[in-house]
């Protein structure tokens, strides 16, 4: 008897034969129920996992979790006055919701304020503690030849864009009144170019259906460990080839977003320098290493290919440094002083303790110059 | 709600619950189906719920017509009118826009053409059109004896699982499984509803998905970049793609079905092992091409009455363009139905002489490859937007100095695996299908997670289902 056969007919035959109960673990249902289980159970271990390595997982509280950002006024932050410890990572925030040091709504005699405006990069998405981001490398820097304190505020955020940035300028970095602030805006508009650049689907009226979870790890944690297997191209030699295909009205769009950057900036009597966006590949490398390390960006910019990359990253690039140009701000291109290759980033954009401190010190260079 | 997303299957197996709840409440269940259909096809566009009802309402009422018609005329006449109605959400929809479009001066989508152009098409309305005129058309035909329940009909024609891209069950098939009580498969039909359901994943986002993501879209994005050798290579994997596509979807949909105790019938057999374009078409989307035979090729004559070559050509021309309304589809129409027309008139005469038709040896090698290639070029008709684009396509094969192939490995290793996998002896999945299903249900749950994980894994992006456009 089948274990359909049993369920019809289990008030009249309590007891199972002995080939009832064989056949019973040979159902498609209890199979289907092991499988459930069986995701159940790794999905909890690896949110345990998380937690224990990043002090963030699905089990704390929802205000806890630093990697999903609050929202306060239109403005993407982390949780303020936070510790988030693991032991990979350690996250501390300050009362504005930023990975920085505390800092002083108004500035201490004689010291010298700047600020970092950015996004996972800025962050630190691989820095094990805050100390080792950039920006505060470089107020350890700034630290030995300036004789006063020295704040690099770090109002990094994952995920932001240029518009965002404005509203972090605007709403959190400029009340502060710093000295100068580096914009280092990394890809995320890359991003945002391929989604505005993709053909508008047709309107419909649809009723919403249960979706699963964006924070379970089993999804997420396949793909970005898999992305070699998808982006190897040994046997053609050819690379990835994607049409490339980026709206004129989505690039324009940009535009406008850094121009009303830069505005909000001066109208606020701010000095910005928007630095160049630093990617792990570089022309000069053999194609095959190129391919290598841009397969994680391209997994994020599905439009793109590996010229595409290139050329849009070239562009944007252009529009910062016309859009510096016209309202008297500064384009400072480090592309030269911090090399590409997997010393210095972990993947296609984040740096490694190595490209921290390569970024550190070519910025205090510039600075040296500048505030001297 | 994506047919491939974890989503519809938990959607599905709370209906399995529900059911397995409802115990012997036969008449609640089939309202619990209808609900679930009409809410999963809601997740679609609530709109076009409409307009499943009318053809529900619609088919259901010719039905009554056309059953209790005295005369074999009146019936006919019943028949006649239902399908001019039902046919009307259809040509509104699918043809009409084309057709305003074709008329309207150049560069002006503006007026009643732009409006029409601007219509949304709403996914699966050829499957179910067709569904649902099968209703009284088999009540016609004698093949239902009685007409059906409301309850029923509506269940039929909304059946959520066959929705969207079929496979088109006819009303006989269907509803005589609605007069039996609805039992939820026990474990072994469970078992093998789950390999289906496995199979029907993996042809979908492993196979049709790598091949469009690596190979075909890249191909027919810009063929004038391209050099020959990739252009052929992305013509068979554009075939493989197609296949698998549907074939993912029908496998998946059935597995689910089966599951609720419902079974819908196959759409494939090894098409591409076929050795004449007849036979191809024996093999082939089978539910839609005998759809066409018995119920268009035989109702204008067949090869009874009329000229057979013609009724040949006009039923492979509605073939084409039931799947879209443009001139490639006609013309995709034609060359089939003049392939077929050949080949019946070339077998007529080998019959005269005394020659069979059976091939052996080398000779069915050399048959099978060239019907795969005919079938194959054929489809750049099917694969570009319009005559214009397959004739760019066509051109492009000029780049003979070209000799880059920019296909990924992943590519390169899916695209051999579905040559393996399609000409395998069809035995072998067979085998592969019983050693499934009589496995313990740990191992059977373990190729479920390993499968996880290539799902997940291997597609760049999941691509909608090719047929969701028809």
């Amino acid at each position: 008897m089948e274990l359909g056969a049993y369920v019809e007919t289990r008030t009249r035959e309590p007891q199972l034969s002995v080939s009832a109960r064989k056949y019973r673990w040979r159902s498609g249902w209890f199979a289907i129920v092991l499988t459930l289980a069986g995701l159940l159970l790794l999905e909890v271990l690896l949110q345990g996992r998380a937690y224990l390595q990043t002090g963030e997982s699905i089990f704390k509280p929802k205000d806890e979790q630093a990697v999903r950002s609050i929202v306060v006024d239109g403005l993407r932050l982390y949780p303020p006055n936070t510790v988030i410890r693991g032991t990979k990572m350690e996250i501390r925030t300050n009362q504005y919701g930023l990975r920085s040091p505390p800092i002083t709504p108004s500035l201490l005699p004689g010291e010298l304020r700047l600020a970092v405006i950015g996004a996972s990069t800025v962050a630190g998405a691989y820095a094990r503690t805050n100390d080792m981001t950039f920006s505060q490398k470089l107020a350890g820097l700034l630290g030995k030849r300036h004789p006063g304190p020295v704040n690099v505020v770090n109002a990094g955020i994952s995920g932001l864009t240029v518009h965002q940035m404005r509203l972090m300028l605007e709403k959190v970095v400029a009340p502060l009144k710093p000295r100068l602030v580096f914009v280092y805006t990394g890809f995320n508009d890359i991003a945002k170019l391929c989604k505005a650049s993709a053909p508008p689907s047709a309107s419909a009226v649809r009723i919403p259906h249960p979706a699963l979870p964006s924070w379970l790890l089993i999804p997420e944690l396949i793909r970005k460990n898999t992305i070699a297997l998808r982006s190897s191209y040994r046997a053609s030699g050819t690379g990835l080839r994607r049409a490339n295909q980026v709206s004129p009205a989505a690039i324009d769009a940009y535009r406008k977003d850094v121009e009303e950057l830069a505005r909000a900036a001066r109208h606020r009597n701010i000095e910005l320098v928007f630095v160049s966006s630093l990617s792990s590949y570089r022309r000069n490398m053999p194609l095959a290493e190129q391919q290598d390390l841009s397969a994680f960006a391209l997994y994020y910019n599905k439009c793109l290919d590996l010229n595409g990359l290139y050329a849009v990253t070239d562009r944007l690039n252009l529009i910062q440094q016309t859009v510096a140009k016209a309202n008297g701000f500064t384009f400072l291109d480090i592309r030269a002083q911090v090399p590409g290759g997997s010393a210095v980033f972990v993947d296609s954009s984040h740096f490694t303790p190595e490209g921290e401190r390569l970024v550190a010190e070519a910025l205090d260079r510039y600075l040296a110059s500048r505030l001297n | 709600m994506s047919v491939t997303s974890i989503e519809f299957f938990l959607f599905a197996g709370l209906v399995c619950a529900a059911l397995l709840a409802l115990g012997r409440a036969e008449k609640l269940k089939k309202l619990l189906l209808i609900g679930a259909s009409l809410y999963f096809y809601a997740t679609y566009d609530l709109r076009f719920v409409l307009i499943l009802a009318f053809l529900t309402v619609l088919s259901y009422a010719v039905g009554i017509r056309v059953h209790r018609a005295e005369s074999r005329k009146q019936k006919k006449r019943w028949l006649g009118v239902g399908i001019l109605v039902g046919l009307l959400p259809l040509c509104f929809y699918k043809y009409l826009p084309v057709m305003a479009l074709g008329l309207a001066p150049e560069g002006s989508p503006v007026g009643l053409g732009g409006w029409l152009d601007g219509l949304v098409l709403p996914i699966g309305i050829s499957f179910y059109t067709f569904q649902a005129l099968s209703y009284p058309l088999d009540l016609y035909r004698g093949t239902l004896e009685r007409p059906a329940r409301f309850l029923d009909l509506a269940c039929f024609v909304s059946f959520f699982p066959k929705l969207l891209v079929g496979p088109i069950v006819r009303a006989g098939q269907f509803l005589p499984q609605l007069d039996r009580p609805i039992r939820v498969a026990n474990g072994a039909q469970a078992a093998s509803g789950l390999y289906l359901i496995l199979q029907g994943l993996a042809k979908k986002l492993i196979f049709a998905d790598i091949l469009a993501n690596h190979i075909v879209d890249l191909a027919f994005a810009d063929p004038a970049s391209h050099g020959t050798l990739f252009l052929v290579i992305a013509v068979f994997a554009y075939s493989f793609q197609i296949y698998f596509d549907l074939a993912g979807y029908t496998d998946i949909v059935r597995g689910v079905s089966r599951c609720m105790g419902l079974e819908l019938p196959s759409n494939f057999n090894r098409p591409y092992l076929a050795a004449t374009v007849s036979s191809f078409w024996q093999r082939w989307h089978i539910t839609m091409s005998s759809f066409f035979r018995d119920y268009l090729y035989f109702s204008i004559g067949g090869s009874k009455r009329g000229n057979v070559y013609f009724n040949l050509l006009v039923t492979f021309v509605c073939i084409g363009i039931w799947h879209g309304a443009g001139w490639n589809f006609v013309i995709y129409g034609l060359i089939h139905g003049a392939l077929v027309g050949w080949e019946r008139f070339r077998r007529g005469i080998r019959k005269a002489r005394g020659l069979t038709e059976a091939f052996v040896g080398a000779e069915l090698v050399g048959r099978i490859a060239l019907t795969f290639a005919i079938v194959s070029f054929a489809r750049i008709l099917f694969r570009t937007p319009d005559l214009a684009g397959a004739a760019a396509y066509v051109r492009a094969f000029a780049n003979v100095g070209n000799m880059e192939v920019p296909v990924s490995d992943l590519g390169l290793l899916v695209l051999l695996l579905s040559f393996a996998v399609h000409f395998t002896p069809p035995v072998w999945a067979q085998a592969m299908r019983r050693r499934f299903v009589s496995s313990p249900a740990y191992v059977q749950a373990a190729v479920v997670g390993a499968g996880l994980f290539l799902f997940l894994a291997l597609p760049d992006a999941t691509a909608s289902f090719i047929y969701a456009q028809f």
